[in-house]
């Protein structure tokens, strides 16, 4: 408490334990966002301190009855009112924890300092002399805010989740600043920022797609926001990027060809058999309803047990029974006269149909199970249905899996693939991702960052991407898994996996989505002004501080356009 | 027959309730001022115009009825009663009517330069008594001389402390503004000379039947000649029109009467009374606003609000009243 009152605790009107107001000094102005203490003298406690959030203010022309009379104050000049300006304010903590409300007439102050820090719990976040704060932007006063990373690295809590309307929301701007939040301050993450894994899909356009290339806007303005966060700014340092192969080589299409060091993917047949990938050709809602995803647990079953290596064509497959043809050790094997090799996704298709859909014959129950025909042949139309969309991501040849271990960051360009290969590649890779942790303790930490969750964990219906994001909301914590999930409407998101986000952040939202329950952690004027948020402005919850807190992040040091990205050969001009 | 209603809501007494004559006509001098007995609307006020206004007014509540008594004598009657007087400083307005701007290029505005609380407690058989309350409530006494004073009197004396102090305030004002002191002058002296009485109601004629078609003729903004008038304080008074007269109207409505001691002389009273020709219309309140439009002027209807808030709230001072007394008897009888 350094400086002078900005004003007193106002008495007109009844103050509680969660919310009073201040009538402000004419020589002084308190504005959203802005953090105030109090001190009470509580009889037989002492002093008490409220901490408190502006949420709203008010100005009124004291004894003004009717609207004109503000014409006869300020136009006419004939009727004598006084201008009175009020500040709503939450509290926010109350040190020592009695909770009276302030009393009327006390002197309000700025909360600056190490008051400011007390108000934003920064004094709890850690515990046994180990800071557990991190700072994750600023406040509109360019002080920093931090997040208790207790509640995001499994600690106490795990994952975040980041809601706001496409584009002027900036979603995944701040989700990868807050990962070079965690890669900054070893400090703060201790153990958690030891071989930190990273995985990120590229949704929309090139925005990922130069993560580690300095960035020729960033200013010097940002510089100092950057170093006020205690942070160096600069690119990220260890990325890898990975895009879809072409459809008839291997390689990244040319349209994709964005940057150079994209390593091309693709499963191989082999690979799509034994990560049980098929799966995820159903992620359709409707497929569940349709007993089709019934009939691909089955056929999955089989072609584990019927997929035998080729002799001389790695990766690919054919089908042998083996009961008939038992292969002890598992050698490649040579393929027979009426064996259809099986190098991609057609192939596999074509096989499957003489299970399935046997010409003049009915289809095999050990494949397709007792379901009704319809039900198998709807299973087929899907397969061939998904081929043009999914079928470059299988093929034949030298293993070209995603390798999330060479670097820490690791960027999967979707953007070009059609939603149904976007969900066959998010669903395959955290799976994946769910499987090397399973069982293996939380150490390294392994964070997810999705955009569009509402595509993978829709609130209404079943799908294998949503069974495992469920299952990481929910034992994330004590895998070592941590979702970092994004999406335009909170409503549309499965519930479990949304309230096992610890922290909440959001962008702009839309007006109507606003007023839904999934934003219960806002305050009321939070809502209101969540539909005016400026790209840049992010609103926090977290589970330590009661009341959300706004703040902005900075301009990012790597570009996120090929325009941005600075020319390291230096100045053409340079030594003339 | 012509029916109007009257302008002022019926919780107040009428603007007009004119009662049998106490100041004869015949007493009244309408030939003062010079020229015909026509309706005049001032010209350019002149340096007046420069002056910021001053509005003073004054409030008054009785806060408790009180029997007072000593060593078990026959109880005396007394009252408790607040007073507020305060002023509204308005912006001058160069050039006239409908000026809005200070000559700064700012709006005008109107604040609340003073406000001052007293309480009294009245006692008849000049009795005085004092009583103090918890934060601030201090009754001073004010005795009321002579026996058998009822209550009606000694609400009288708290109501002539008000008016008292009102002259007072006005009085100190006028050193710097032109003053409208709300109701007819209780004291006055010749340095009043920038001092306005305004009365809103009217209860008297002064003019004999002729002289009074005049009324009839006022239009907005436009005054009668003045007239001459008054023992043992002689003044100059003059009716002015305060709003345009509607069909349905009766002939007095939105009238003021004003006054100014003949001591500040005949020239210097024809030079205010045009000034509040010129200025007062432009604070009249309009019916929806005020229950006693347009006679209420709009400073004053702030002001009278400011005030009675300030008085306190009724209940509570009752109750500290209530409590003050019993601590004071408990005193007593300690001692």
């Amino acid at each position: 408490m350094t400086d002078t009152p900005v004003g007193l605790v106002l008495g007109s009107e009844a103050s509680n334990t969660t919310e009073f107001k201040v009538v402000l000094h004419e020589d002084e102005y308190l504005q959203l966002d802005d953090l105030v203490v109090v001190r009470t003298q509580v009889p037989k406690v002492g002093e008490v301190a409220t901490y408190g959030m502006v949420t709203e203010i008010e100005t009124v022309y004291e004894g003004t009855t009717f609207q004109s009379d503000t014409f006869r104050v300020a136009v006419e000049g004939t009727f004598p009112a006084e201008k009175s300006r009020c500040a709503t304010v939450q509290t926010v903590r109350v040190m020592p924890e009695i909770w009276v409300a302030p009393d009327p007439g006390e002197h309000v102050h700025r909360a600056s300092g190490d008051e400011r820090k007390k108000a934003l719990y920064y004094d709890e976040m850690g515990a046994g002399g180990t800071p557990r704060a991190l700072p994750v932007g600023l406040s509109h006063d360019d002080e920093p805010v931090w997040i208790d990373v207790d509640f995001f690295d499994g600690t106490k809590g795990a994952h975040m989740n980041i809601a706001g309307v496409s584009g002027v929301a900036t979603k995944t701007s701040f989700a990868l600043f807050f990962l070079r939040c965690l890669t900054s301050h070893p400090e703060v993450m201790g153990r958690s920022a030891n071989n930190l894994s990273v995985l990120v899909f590229n949704v929309k356009g090139d925005d990922l797609m130069f993560l580690d290339k300095p960035n020729n806007r960033f200013g010097p303005e940002a510089r100092d926001e950057w170093a006020k966060l205690g942070m160096h700014p600069s690119p990220f340092e260890s990325v890898s990027f990975w895009g879809p192969t072409g459809e008839r080589k291997d390689g990244i299409p040319e349209g994709r060809n964005i940057r150079s060091g994209i390593h091309a993917f693709r499963w191989t047949p082999r690979e799509f058999v034994d990560e049980g990938l098929l799966r995820f050709l159903f992620t359709e809602s409707q497929d569940i309803r349709q007993q089709i995803t019934f009939v691909a647990e089955r056929v999955e079953r089989q072609l584990q047990r019927f997929a035998q290596d080729v002799d001389g064509q790695p990766g690919a497959i054919v089908l042998r029974d083996p009961t008939s043809l038992p292969n002890e050790d598992n050698k490649p094997v040579i393929p027979m006269k009426d064996e259809k090799v099986i190098t991609n996704l057609y192939d596999l298709v074509e096989a499957l149909e003489e299970y399935l859909e046997p010409e003049g014959g009915e289809a095999d129950y050990a494949w397709s199970g007792r379901v009704a025909p319809g039900t198998v042949g709807a299973f087929m139309r899907r397969m061939r249905g998904s081929l043009p969309r999914v079928g470059r991501l299988v093929r034949a040849g030298e293993s070209r899996r995603i390798d999330r271990s060479v670097e820490a960051v690791t960027v999967v360009d979707i953007y070009d693939l059609h939603e149904a290969a976007q969900r066959f590649v998010v669903g395959a890779l955290i799976a994946e991702v769910h499987r090397d942790k399973d069982g293996k303790g939380r150490f390294p930490l392994s964070v997810i960052v999705l955009d569009e969750l509402n595509k993978y964990a829709p609130r209404e219906g079943w799908s294998p991407i949503k069974d495992t994001l469920v299952d990481i909301a929910q034992r994330g914590r004590s895998l070592g898994i941590l979702l970092i999930g994004a999406q335009q409407t909170a409503s549309r998101i499965e519930s479990d996996v949304l309230s096992n986000a610890s922290i909440r952040v959001s962008g702009r939202l839309d007006a109507a989505e606003s007023e839904k329950g999934e934003y219960g952690w806002m305050l009321p004027s939070t809502r209101a002004r969540a539909k005016l948020l400026k790209p840049g402005t992010m609103v926090l919850s977290q589970p330590p501080i009661p009341a959300p807190v706004s703040l902005r992040f900075p301009y990012p040091p790597w570009a996120t356009r090929s325009e941005e990205v600075e020319e390291t050969g230096g100045s053409p001009l340079e030594g003339l | 027959m012509r029916i109007s209603v009257a302008a002022w809501s019926p919780e107040y007494s009428a603007e007009i309730d004119l009662g049998p004559d106490e100041v004869t006509v015949e007493q009244v001098d309408c030939s003062v001022e010079p020229g015909p007995w026509e309706p005049r609307s001032p010209g350019d006020i002149g340096a007046l115009a420069d002056l910021p206004l001053a509005f003073v007014d004054g409030t008054r509540r009785i806060d408790a009825r009180l029997f007072l008594s000593d060593n078990g004598s026959a109880p005396v009657s007394g009252v408790a009663g607040s007073v507020g007087v305060g002023a509204v400083v308005c912006d001058p307005a160069p050039g006239g009517p409908g000026g809005r701007k200070v000559s700064n290029g700012e709006p005008r505005r109107a604040r609340v330069a003073e406000m001052r609380i007293d309480r009294f407690i009245a006692a008849g058989d000049g009795t005085r008594v004092s009583l103090s309350g918890a934060a601030g409530l201090t009754y001073q006494p004010l005795p009321v001389p002579g026996t058998g004073t009822t209550i009606d009197g000694l609400v009288g004396a708290v109501h002539e402390s008000m008016r008292v102090r009102e002259a007072q305030l006005a009085l100190e004002m006028a050193t710097s503004h032109l003053v409208f002191s709300d109701g007819p002058f209780a004291v006055m002296r010749p340095e009043a000379v920038r001092v306005v009485a305004f009365i809103k109601s009217h209860q008297r004629r002064y003019l004999d039947e002729d002289h009074e078609q005049i009324i009839g003729k006022l239009g907005c903004g436009e005054r009668t000649p003045l007239f001459a008038f008054g023992e043992p304080r002689p003044r100059y008074s003059w009716y002015l029109r305060l709003c345009a007269l509607e069909a349905d109207d009766h002939l007095w409505h939105g009238l003021v009467r004003c006054e100014a001691p003949a001591s500040v002389g005949l020239a210097g009273v024809i030079e205010l009374a045009d000034a509040s020709a010129s200025l007062l219309p432009q604070f009249a309140s309009l019916p929806h606003w005020d229950p006693r439009a347009p006679q209420n002027l709009v400073p004053v209807a702030g002001l009278e609000k400011r005030l009675r808030h300030l008085l306190g709230d009724r209940e509570l001072v009752y109750r500290m009243i209530r409590s003050a007394a019993n601590k004071a008897a408990d005193e007593g009888n300690g001692g």
